[in-house]
């Protein structure tokens, strides 16, 4: 892993890497200081969507499986989390891996019959096993059914435990750890054998097919990382609002299809794509929110069909995404492999 | 001043550019401790620039569904608190406070939970509310409440309905308007009402409701009542509003059962379906009796049309109640001159919310001064969990404000209405409230005209 | 308990909405089976075909009925203007591509109503809305009667267009094989305008026609949508016909389900449906062929 690390680290690229990790590793003591809640909790959401777009990424770009069903392991990480935590007393610490865990098992098991669709069909049946589970959690009473879970303020000297705290500035390191630790597995894992097996998938499954590698079993590699990931995304959503409701995190539109507007928006086909997605999306979408839609109740709505004018011009004008756009015109350097960033 | 932080920054940058164009990874960790220099400079100069002001005016913060589906319920709501406050300025502010003015500052949920309590900490900690109101959705006020709790700021509810949210122990939060259980509660006095004055006709109820919490809540403490009173439940139904396009079924289930009474938790569109599939089912219990939402909203009331006849609903305020509550009448005619509305149960609710608010306040303000924020929060508090408003005082049909240890009002209720041939609500419970003499058993649908 | 009669009862009630059910996922049969793609945006214009019924009938009070081709032509100059301006584009591009431009579609409309029209639910109050049939324990709304015998004219009239006229045949030629048509001197662009604006047009008059019964709102199109799908998937792959008969079956799935277990599971059932089908038939009930 050492030697990734480096690797990732050196030349014009890693350069750039250090000194946005100095900024965000800054920039919430500026928040804080400042009175700026707003600011950072709009930073806690780029990077959760950046953890989650990521992760997402890992089946859409670089395994060719369009998922519009990432609301299921965003729900269950949360959900997981939450209920850890509020009947049997397990620090998130813990159970925020627990849930991304249970998430990845859960990608594994809806994996099993989801992964025999192709394309269309894939992307089709994965809105459905959402709706599916928003459905099933309303209606599930462990779990708190339609009213959702919240766990309770506990002592001051508990805060440290139960990762309770005021604001988001806490969680916007916490948020940047997982960030990191998705970082240091992702990087090493597409560089690897696997990475380039799951290309070949994308590519041409019968073609990879031919050749030895078996999609269904590296389709399944992904999907465990992918859930993981997303289930932590969610977990990190359980401790910092620390309530949890089916029509918040199984939702369509501002769960599954914000985390696919982020990847595709900052180029499916590059590593940080996902969170240089997460960062220009998130930003826009939230001030289009607060400072237009606030002003003009009536026309609420205007900020979705934003995104949608967004979506579209990606989708018809720069496919690749603003990473693929920017490697495009020469601003950012190709990496030596080509086939994976270009 | 600004002209030194320029140059500064300009020679920063372009050292920093050197620096990158060198590459190499030492130089690089340099460039960023720059920035990093570069920011905090930036940031304190940004901190020396902030002031403070004197005491003319307490801000109380709102976070409402300002858009989003409910943006109607929430300019209502809105409305109410605004006037509201208009009349306490207008009347001379806060005296103990040398007649400081209320300053409402409103945040907007959309309608979901992480957003309002993202909301709730920019009104609290940037801009330094003493007190919060709001939020509505029982979901919303549950984030925001928290929120609230944590920082010690005291916030008021005067709007939802979940009987979880004074279950919680929390210290911060009070709400003036009664829960749904207090509600089902009144139902039953109200079905016991109806059978001592029309002969025992009730004893089997079917109770239908959508499958969102206020749905699912209401259903439960109807059956725990219900059954407690001694009726008995002959059928449950619960289904998903936001996508049934289809009755049929939902009603011959409720048919099947054949209840005396049918209890109903909807909203509007699932309503009004309720409805129609009952005349064409031709489902004739001897009551029908909805729990407010949907069956009160005005678009309900407009499109039903003479097929909501007869059926009985639940409320918390009703336009006719001003020839009972003389406040009431006054206060609405001023409301109406200045939006061209009648007030509703929302806006009144709200209304009065404030008026709660602000005479606690007052109290608080003779204890302690909004110049220390933490103090004067905790005495908005001490104020809030020992103030006793008279009834008579408010223009709710209510017996008072008087918060128990939960931060519940244990002096409110809610009245029956019911849909008369004129096609509108008339009060016909509690008797002191009443307008009208209740249509019992509801006519079946062969008989009407 | 629950009595035979009661069946009978929602199994008529749910081939009345299962036939509006079948409108929606014919349209999205249609541009699938033609152009191999899957137009997220279908339920949106079924939305529109709805508010444009409800604005003729509030502002010029014209019956529903007569608003059927209005919905219809309106529909399908929209349709045929997002094939030239997006659809066209997305082609041959990746099917990440593809899918994200008619979601961006999705949300424009749906969102753009949303901001045009207000959230709020609106209502057409139609003179015969009142009207009820009795047979026996059976009972029929006049308007999801007419639903049921509109769409069932539509689908008739479609079929007869597909197998008789040129362009029908063009049409399925097209669908078949794009080189050989194109080779046999069919205008293919043309086809996939027309293609694109008849399948969206179908549907909208879906929305026409539960305009007539139903409360509407800008956001229905979602659930009408996940409809569609699972009518088409059950159907099988782009036939036209196999999804008539199966939004049929799922309306009465639907509302034979709610019966028996609990009501709001019933699009569980729906979508369990769904997924076992494409697990076990892909090629759906009455499809033959899959890419």
């Amino acid at each position: 892993m050492l030697q990734f690390i480096k690797e990732g680290l050196s030349g014009r690229n890693g350069q750039y890497f250090l000194i946005v990790a100095a900024v965000m590793l800054v920039a919430p003591l500026i928040f804080w200081k400042l009175d700026l809640p707003f600011a950072a909790n709009a930073m806690l959401l780029c990077l959760m969507f950046s953890i989650m777009a990521m992760a997402w990424n890992l089946l859409e770009g670089y395994t060719g499986q369009l998922s519009f069903g990432h609301a299921v392991f965003f729900g269950v990480g949360a959900y997981t989390t939450m209920i850890l935590m509020l009947y049997y007393g397990v620090t998130p610490w813990v159970g925020i891996f627990a849930g991304g865990l249970v998430a990845a098992l859960v990608g594994l098991a809806l994996g099993v019959p989801l992964f025999r669709l192709r394309s269309h069909w894939f992307a089709l049946a994965t809105i459905a096993v959402g709706e599916i589970f928003k459905l099933i959690f309303i209606s599930w009473d462990y779990v708190g059914g339609s009213a959702g879970l919240q766990s309770p303020i506990v002592p001051e000297e508990q805060k440290l435990y139960y990762l309770q705290y005021a604001g988001s500035y806490v969680y916007i390191y916490l948020a940047l750890g997982l960030l990191g630790l998705e970082l240091l597995i992702m990087y090493p894992l597409v560089r690897s054998r696997i990475g380039y097996y799951l290309q070949a998938i994308r590519e041409d499954e019968d073609a990879a097919m031919s050749l030895g590698i078996n999609p269904f079993k590296y389709k399944m590699v992904a999907m465990f990382f992918s859930a993981l990931f997303t289930g932590i995304g969610g977990g990190i959503y359980t401790v910092r609002f620390r309530f949890v409701d089916p029509f918040a995190v199984f939702d369509l539109i501002s769960v599954s299809v914000y985390i696919t507007i982020a990847g595709i928006l900052g180029g499916i086909y590059s590593f940080v794509g996902p969170i240089v997605g997460s960062f220009v999306f998130v930003p826009i979408s939230e001030y289009v929110r607060v400072y237009v839609v606030s002003r003009f109740p009536r026309f609420y709505g205007l900020h979705v069909f934003v995104l949608g004018v967004i979506l579209l011009a990606i989708s018809l004008l720069a496919p690749e995404g603003i990473m693929g756009w920017l490697e495009k015109k020469g601003y950012l350097r190709k990496r030596e492999e080509g086939g994976e960033e270009g | 001043m600004e002209r030194y932080i320029c140059k500064a920054v300009d020679t920063i940058r372009s050292k920093v550019v050197a620096l990158v164009r060198r590459r190499g990874l030492s130089k690089s960790l340099l460039a960023a401790i720059v920035v990093i220099v570069v920011i905090i400079v930036a940031a304190a100069v940004l901190m020396m620039q902030g002031g403070g002001g004197a005491v003319k005016e307490v801000k109380v913060g709102v976070v409402l569904p300002l858009s989003g589906k409910l943006a109607e319920t929430g300019a209502d709501l809105k409305r109410g608190l605004e006037f509201a406050v208009e009349e306490i300025n207008a009347a001379g502010g806060i005296k103990s406070l040398g007649g400081a003015k209320i300053v409402l500052v409103f945040g907007d949920s959309a309608g979901k939970p992480e957003t309002g309590a993202a909301e709730a900490e920019r009104l609290i900690t940037e801009e330094k509310v003493v007190a919060m109101l709001g939020s509505y959705q029982s979901a919303v006020t549950k984030t925001v409440s928290e929120v609230c709790e944590r920082y010690h700021v005291p916030m008021l509810n005067p709007e939802s309905t979940s009987p979880t949210l004074t279950a919680r122990g929390y210290k911060w939060f009070f709400r003036t308007t009664p829960h749904d259980e207090m509600f089902a509660k009144q139902h039953v006095d109200f079905v016991n009402w109806l059978n001592k004055k029309y002969g025992n006709q009730i004893k089997r109820i079917a109770i239908i409701h959508e499958d969102t919490e206020w749905g699912t809540a209401t259903a439960r403490a109807w059956q725990k009542y219900f059954t407690q009173a001694g009726y008995q439940i002959v059928k449950v139904v619960s289904y998903h509003a936001a996508t049934i396009t289809s009755m049929d079924s939902e009603i011959d289930t409720l048919k099947a059962a054949n209840p005396d009474l049918v209890l109903v938790a909807s909203y509007v569109q699932d309503a009004i379906l309720f409805v129609q599939t009952a005349k064409q089912r031709d489902f004739n219990p001897k009551a029908i009796l909805a729990q407010d939402a949907g069956f009160i909203n005005p678009s309900y009331v407009k499109q039903v049309g003479k097929d909501g006849f007869y059926i009985f609903s639940r409320e918390v305020f009703n336009w006719d109640l001003g020839q009972k509550i003389p406040k009431l009448k006054e206060v609405n005619d001023r409301y109406k001159a200045k939006y061209g509305v009648d007030l509703n149960g929302n806006s009144a609710r709200d209304y009065t919310g404030a008026w709660v608010l602000y005479y606690a306040l007052e109290e608080a303000g003779k204890k302690a001064s909004p110049a220390n924020l933490e103090e004067f929060r905790k005495a908005i508090r001490d104020a809030l969990a020992s103030l006793n408003i008279p009834g008579d005082k408010l223009i709710m049909p209510w017996k008072g404000v008087k918060f128990d240890s939960n931060g519940q009002n244990t002096l409110g209720q809610g009245i029956v209405v019911q849909m008369m041939e004129d096609g509108k609500y008339h009060t016909v419970f509690p008797e002191e409230f009443a307008t009208a003499e209740p249509v019992f058993p509801m006519p079946k649908w062969s008989e009407r005209g | 308990m629950v009595g035979l009669d009661y069946v009978a009862n929602a199994v008529v009630s749910g081939i009345l909405i299962g036939s509006v059910y079948s409108l929606v996922g014919m349209g999205l049969a249609l541009i699938w089976g033609i152009m191999d793609v899957i137009n997220f945006a279908q339920g949106d214009y079924m939305m529109l075909g709805a508010f444009i019924t409800y604005w003729a009938f509030t502002l010029a009070g014209v019956d529903p009925l007569l608003s059927v081709p209005l919905s219809f032509l309106v529909t399908f100059a929209l349709g045929v203007l997002t094939q030239r301006v997006v659809i066209e584009r997305v082609l041959d591009a990746p099917m990440v591509s593809q899918i994200t431009a008619t979601f961006a579609v999705l949300l424009m409309i749906r969102y753009g109503a949303e901001a045009a029209f207000g959230p709020y639910t609106k209502r057409i109050y139609v003179p015969y809305a009142d009207v009820i049939f009795r047979f026996g324990t059976i009972s029929l709304q006049l308007p999801r009667l007419i639903a049921f015998f509109v769409s069932l004219g539509v689908a008739v009239a479609f079929y007869v267009f597909l197998k008789t006229t040129y362009t029908g045949v063009a049409l399925r030629a097209v669908s078949q094989n794009r080189m050989a048509a194109y080779l046999m001197g069919i205008n293919v662009r043309k086809m996939y305008w027309i293609a694109f604006g008849i399948g969206v047009g179908i549907s909208a008059v879906g929305g026409t026609l539960v305009a007539t019964f139903l409360p509407i709102h800008p956001e229905m199109g979602g659930f009408y949508a996940l409809i569609a799908f699972i009518v088409v998937v059950f159907g099988g792959f782009g036939s036209v016909f196999g999804a008539y008969i199966s939004g049929i079956i799922i309306g009465v799935t639907e509302s034979v389900s709610a019966l028996f277990i609990s009501p709001s599971l019933k699009d569980v059932v729906a979508f369990l449906l769904f997924i076992a089908i494409i697990l076990v038939k892909p090629t759906g009930l009455f499809g033959t062929e899959q890419r």
